[in-house]
């Protein structure tokens, strides 16, 4: 009885954690995928609603000016904002990467300005790194690329002079670090269908604050990625910004894909774990019912006996849950101890699992799918470890099934002792 | 107190209730079957009174319902119908968990210990089930003695005692808190001539000289003789006492 309750307890307690770990996990994400705001223009409706010059979307033109995205930014629905601008520059006296001598290009490069925390995703991800100085935190700094740096003989503390082409006014900056940008080591993805060019070459990209952007006179083109404090606020964002001017066209969504190639497989495997919890709790209480009943019956005799000699029927059901009580308590102790060693290999091997099915089903695009926003942005990767940890909660909740499982069986001991009457079960084995 | 005996008397109004008050145990018209379905009575309208100070034996053919009446009188059971009460009292009005525990002993005929224990834990717990104060274990290996059992049987698991010895523990448990009345159902069956001899002189200074009321059911003659009144149950009735030529 005791080793069966201890398995029931310990199968258990794998699927709680297991639950209460991948359910933390996804409501981490939900919060995080579900608070991410991508503006998105609807073609079709663009075109419907008789904006021809929709098309021109198809071609990348943004079609919400940049001084918007800046309004849409100030919003109480918000917690966080990243943006990014992309002005074409140039830089009179410089090389560029992927130059062709012969073009007489006004534009050879890109001045990207940004909020931090955009950029520090792409450090953190390894897509770029720096590998001298430091990075920007200030207007009028800016970072480079080493390959930059090298064709230029440019080193951090040097300045160097912006314009946006065309004999506009120069702007100084100061290079206050150097990365490196792992993405186009050999040209790049960007590179090949496009040509070679040097405003697409992300070595050609200056690096600093959206300050900067405003100094050279443009924003260029801006991204935007809107964090709502709450996904709940989803409509109350949309209906703000609809009234600071944006189209209605543009689709205001949260992002449920990228949720889903992230937590898809961590959420089926805790439906999976939530589906084995149900039958392990339905199987175990079936056992430990039909346990108990032969325990009961093998006790019957006792129980005739103690009650010959006069023992109240509450006070022998009192000894047999005392029992119980006592030998579930040990096995909750043991089957615990077994089911939170077990259910961190359990958790990696079903996730696994969970994952090839999905890459079997979708592809492998649905495992690895482009973010939005920035170039080459951290590509999103199913989450492929879940960290089982012991919570309070997961502990309470695995005691009130062990103290459940108990309560069941002492219900068929006290119904037993009450239903027995000592002359039948003493004469039953004369 | 002589008062108190004064006013009973007074409030009794004839010579034969006296005598029914003043018996330990009394059955009035008891009827009883094995709720089996059969609905056979196993007891048919059996009437009589047992008296503090007494040995009774009651004989009767093997299934003539014996160890039945012993349930009945014990409280394992009541009546289908007819009353059987202690001290005036009916049976099915009392706590009888109680009325077992304290104020009846009863030596089963299957002995009824609990085999995986000791024979001490035996003791011990039945006196705790009866509230018995005090040394429990100096008492119980007192009254292991008195019915032969030394210390190191004691000490055993019942399962490994011989069926007299067991025999034996049932008694000195049956007597280890004190009772009332005690019932035995063929308690020297499984003993030899002398151990049997011993145990009947148990019986008999209970009865005679501790003043306790005691039933024997038995098969053997020779035991029904020792006691005082021996009656005859016969395929469910019981006849009227006969007094013993040795007891009288
Ligand atoms: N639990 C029971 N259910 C149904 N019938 C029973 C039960 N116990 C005993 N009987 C029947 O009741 C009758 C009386 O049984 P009882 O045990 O009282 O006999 P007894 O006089 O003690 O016999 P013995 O001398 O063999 O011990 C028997 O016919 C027996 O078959
Ligand atoms: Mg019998």
């Amino acid at each position: 009885m005791g080793v069966v309750l201890a398995l029931i307890i310990a199968a258990i307690s794998v699927s709680v954690l297991i639950n209460m770990t991948t359910s933390a996990v996804i409501a981490d994400y939900r919060s995080r995928f579900g608070s991410e705001v991508s503006l998105d223009m609807n073609y079709q409706r663009a075109v419907e609603s008789g904006q021809s010059e929709a098309y021109e979307g198809v071609e990348g033109v943004d079609e919400i000016p940049p001084q918007k995205y800046m309004e849409f930014a100030k919003s109480d629905y918000l917690k966080e904002v990243q943006l990014t601008s992309s002005t074409m520059i140039d830089f009179p006296g410089l090389k560029a990467l992927d130059e062709v001598p012969e073009d007489d290009m006004i534009v050879r490069g890109m001045l990207i300005g940004t909020n931090l925390k955009t950029i520090s995703s792409e450090f953190e991800h390894g897509q770029r790194r720096i590998i001298d100085g430091r990075q920007f935190a200030a207007s009028g700094e800016v970072i480079i690329s080493q390959q930059f740096a090298e064709l230029n003989g440019l080193k951090v503390g040097d300045t160097i002079e912006l314009n946006r082409g065309n004999d506009k006014p120069l702007q100084k900056m100061t290079i206050v670090g150097i990365y490196e940008d792992n993405t186009q080591k050999d040209g790049g993805a960007a590179a090949d269908f496009m040509g070679k060019n040097p405003v697409t070459n992300r070595n050609n990209e200056i690096i600093g604050t959206i300050d900067n952007a405003e100094s050279v006179g443009s924003l260029g083109a801006v991204s935007a990625k809107f964090f709502l404090k709450d996904p709940a606020m989803l409509a109350d964002f949309t209906k703000e910004i609809q009234a600071k001017g944006l189209p209605n066209y543009y689709d205001v969504r949260t992002d449920e894909a990228g949720f889903n190639a992230v937590v898809g497989p961590v959420e089926k495997m805790s439906k999976v774990t939530n589906a084995f919890m149900v039958v392990v709790l339905a199987l175990g209480g079936v056992i430990v019912l039909l346990m108990s009943t032969l325990a009961i019956r093998e006790r019957k005799y006792e129980i005739g006996v103690l009650r010959a000699m006069g023992m109240k029927k509450f006070k022998l059901a009192a000894g047999f849950v005392t029992e119980m009580l006592a030998l579930t308590a040990l096995c909750l102790v043991v089957g615990f101890g077994v089911g939170a060693a077990v259910s961190q290999p359990i958790t990696n091997s079903l996730l696994q699992g969970q994952i090839e099915a999905a890459q079997q089903t979708a592809g492998a695009t649905s495992q690895t799918m482009e973010a939005g926003g920035l170039p080459g942005a951290a590509p999103l990767t199913a989450l492929d470890k879940v960290d089982i940890s012991l919570s309070a909660g997961a502990v309470g909740e695995i005691a009130l099934m062990a103290i459940l499982l108990a309560v069941l069986a002492s219900v068929v001991s006290i119904v037993s002792v009450m239903r027995y009457e000592p002359m039948e079960i003493l004469s039953d084995r004369n | 107190m002589t008062q108190v005996i004064e006013e009973m008397k007074e409030t009794t109004k004839n010579v034969d209730e006296l005598t029914k008050d003043d018996a330990a145990l009394t059955l009035d018209s008891v009827t009883y079957a094995y709720r089996d379905g059969k609905k056979r009575d196993v007891l048919k309208n059996v009437s009589a009174s047992f008296a503090r100070g007494k040995l009774y034996s009651v004989m009767g053919k093997s299934g003539a319902g014996k160890s039945t009446l012993l349930s009945l009188i014990s409280g394992l059971d009541v009546p289908t119908s007819g009353t059987v009460s202690y001290d005036g009292v009916d049976l099915t009005k009392m706590n009888r968990d109680d009325y077992r525990a304290k104020s009846i002993g009863v030596i089963f005929q299957a002995y009824n210990l609990l085999t995986n224990a000791t024979v001490i834990d035996n003791m011990v717990l039945s006196m705790k089930i009866s509230g018995v104060k005090g040394k429990k274990k100096e008492l119980a290996y007192e009254l292991l003695e008195k019915v032969g059992i030394d210390r190191e049987k004691a000490s055993r698991k019942v399962l490994k005692l011989s069926g007299g010895e067991q025999q034996r523990v049932g008694i000195a448990r049956a007597l280890a808190h004190n009772p009332d009345v005690v019932i035995a159902d063929e308690p020297t069956g499984n003993l030899d001539a002398e151990t049997g001899q011993q145990v009947m002189e148990i019986f008999q200074k209970l009865a005679h000289e501790d003043g306790k009321c005691v039933i024997l059911v038995t098969h053997s003659n020779q035991v029904a003789r020792a006691t005082d009144e021996t009656q005859q149950l016969t395929s469910g009735r019981l006849s009227t006492p006969k007094k013993n030529r040795s007891a009288a």
